[in-house]
């Protein structure tokens, strides 16, 4: 019967820190709305829709749209900052 | 919150716990969405904004 | 001189002394890349973190998807795992810093469905001093530093980097080379700089230079003729569904000594062959489909202004950013990789104990 032996385990821990969470919203109505477009396709399709639709629906006042250069690179920093800051819910489009 | 396919949804949660937001919800859409058509993107649309408004209301989404 | 930050060490647990029953619990936890691993043993780790002047709690890089923390023990254990010999260790921590660097986009590499692989080119005196294969069969099997140095390489972009498969690895097939991708550059027969030298190191220092390679496209030609050279590889370099003429990138060419010495004896520089190969290879944006195509003007309008049917895409922002080594044996091949496209290679000066 073998003996034992101390082994490694090869992965590592991520991210400690629990980020803040979204806030919880009441509602939309009176809100403003961002899209971040990851430029793949169909995406402004679906964008143009959901933002009629949550305006004539939902009572949304305003929706940002601005579309990323490609899925495979980041958001550009003024563009993250600006929908932050204007908008109330921030909605991506992620992988396909 | 973030949108994504069907396709994305293992990468969509386990990315959104990675980056440190285990709750972002994710309203998810079938896969492959780039090949539908214009009518159908907007048949998508309809059920997606639902799920949209439950998902950040704190409902569960249908 | 900023402190280097800690990183939590490898988690240790006991499992019972034998082969098997090892390799089923690493194949069970996911913890391996589907070949059989070395145990990583106290003692066998112990040996590695020998080989550097690091500390095993020094903090090396965050590894995108999933960010985990790749202390210097934990690239360590993933080398004894692939069957590492202790003296690549510092090769590795290189490399590790280098995948991390946000030019190389690791986060959309480890994440795409695009099979793109981390291509490990050493340079310098490391290749000699460690027997990296820069000459016969440099990317096939045989040579153990390529072979478990790339392997290492993979697991800790999968293990520490969180990117397992099916989860956060989306690749639609991936490719051979995400097993392992590592070769040197046969300085030897290179008839112009070095890639470390064109990089901006000395000669005399090591490097590790890691590429985001979408796979090996050889290209067998008995041309002499440097011109005509030219012409063939940039016609191998041009076809539609491309990601580096979507998006621009950093197309790369092994050559091998044989054309290199052509290219070299038909009067080109390293910088002449960049230059002909960025103009040879402009394709007209209609070779590529209509979805493709609004692909190609989200990203690049604002490099290249109005894109129409017959505008001529470059397949690089710049001339330079074709890049070229020279590597593999006797004979008439030469290989284009083509890189994932929003990427660039990074290179790192490797740091060795003494």
């Amino acid at each position: 019967m073998a003996g034992t032996v101390t082994l490694f385990d090869p992965t590592a821990p991520g991210r400690v820190e629990s980020a803040q969470t979204s806030r919880s919203m009441s509602g939309l109505a009176g809100g403003v709305v961002g899209f971040i477009d990851n430029a793949k396709p169909n995406f402004n399709h679906l964008v143009d829709d959901l933002a009629e639709l949550l305006m004539s629906r939902y009572g949304v006042v305003r929706v940002i749209k601005r579309r990323k250069k490609a899925a495979s690179v980041p958001a550009p920093e003024p563009m993250l900052r600006e929908i932050a800051d204007e908008c109330d819910l921030v909605i991506t489009g992620s992988g396909d | 919150m973030t949108i994504c396919s069907t396709a994305f949804l293992t990468l969509g949660t386990a990315q959104a716990r990675a980056l440190g937001y285990p709750a972002l919800p994710i309203a998810v859409m079938p896969h492959p969405f780039g090949n539908r058509t214009r009518q159908e993107v907007r048949q998508i649309a309809e059920q997606c904004v639902d799920d949209i408004v439950n998902l950040v209301s704190g409902a569960p989404a249908l | 001189m900023n402190a280097i930050p800690a990183a939590p060490g490898a988690a240790r647990f006991e499992a019972p002394d034998d082969f098997d029953a090892i390799n089923r619990i690493y194949r069970e936890r996911r913890w391996g890349d589907g070949l059989p691993i070395v145990p990583p043993t106290v003692e066998r780790v112990e040996r590695m973190l020998a080989q550097t002047r690091r500390a095993r709690g020094d903090l090396v890089a965050r590894i995108a998807p999933g960010y985990g923390a790749a202390s210097v023990e934990h690239i360590a254990v993933n080398a004894v795992l692939a069957g590492c010999d202790p003296e690549y260790l510092p090769l590795l921590i290189a490399a590790t810093e280098a995948v991390a660097d946000p030019r190389f986009n690791l986060q959309a590499i480890q994440a795409t469905t695009n099979p793109v692989a981390a291509w490990i080119i050493v340079n310098g005196p490391a290749a000699q001093r460690l027997d990296i294969n820069s000459t016969f069969n440099c990317l096939g099997q045989g040579a153990w530093a390529n072979a478990t140095v790339g392997r290492a390489l993979r697991l800790i972009l999968q293990n520490i980097g969180g990117a397992l498969p099916g989860e956060m690895d989306r690749a639609t097939q991936g490719q051979p080379g995400k097993f392992t991708f590592c070769c040197a550059e046969n300085e030897a027969e290179n008839p112009w700089q070095p890639l470390h030298v064109e990089r901006g190191f000395a000669a005399d220092c090591s490097t590790v230079t890691v590429v985001g390679a979408e796979g090996t496209m050889n290209m067998n030609t008995h041309s002499k003729d440097a011109e005509e050279l030219l012409r063939v590889i940039a016609e191998t370099m041009m076809h539609p569904p491309s990601n580096e003429y979507c998006h621009s990138g950093e197309p790369w060419l092994i050559l091998g000594p044989e054309h290199a010495e052509i290219l070299s004896g038909g009067g080109f520089t390293k910088g002449e062959v960049k230059q002909r190969l960025w103009q040879l290879s402009k394709m007209p944006a209609q070779r590529m489909s209509v979805k493709d195509l609004l692909r190609v003007k989200e990203s690049r309008t604002e490099e290249l202004g109005e894109i129409l049917p017959d505008t001529l895409l470059p397949i690089a922002l710049r001339p330079e950013d074709i890049q070229i080594i020279v590597a593999g044996g006797p004979g008439t091949h030469s290989v284009y990789v083509p890189s994932f496209g929003n990427t660039y290679a990074v290179t790192r000066e490797v740091e060795f104990q003494a």
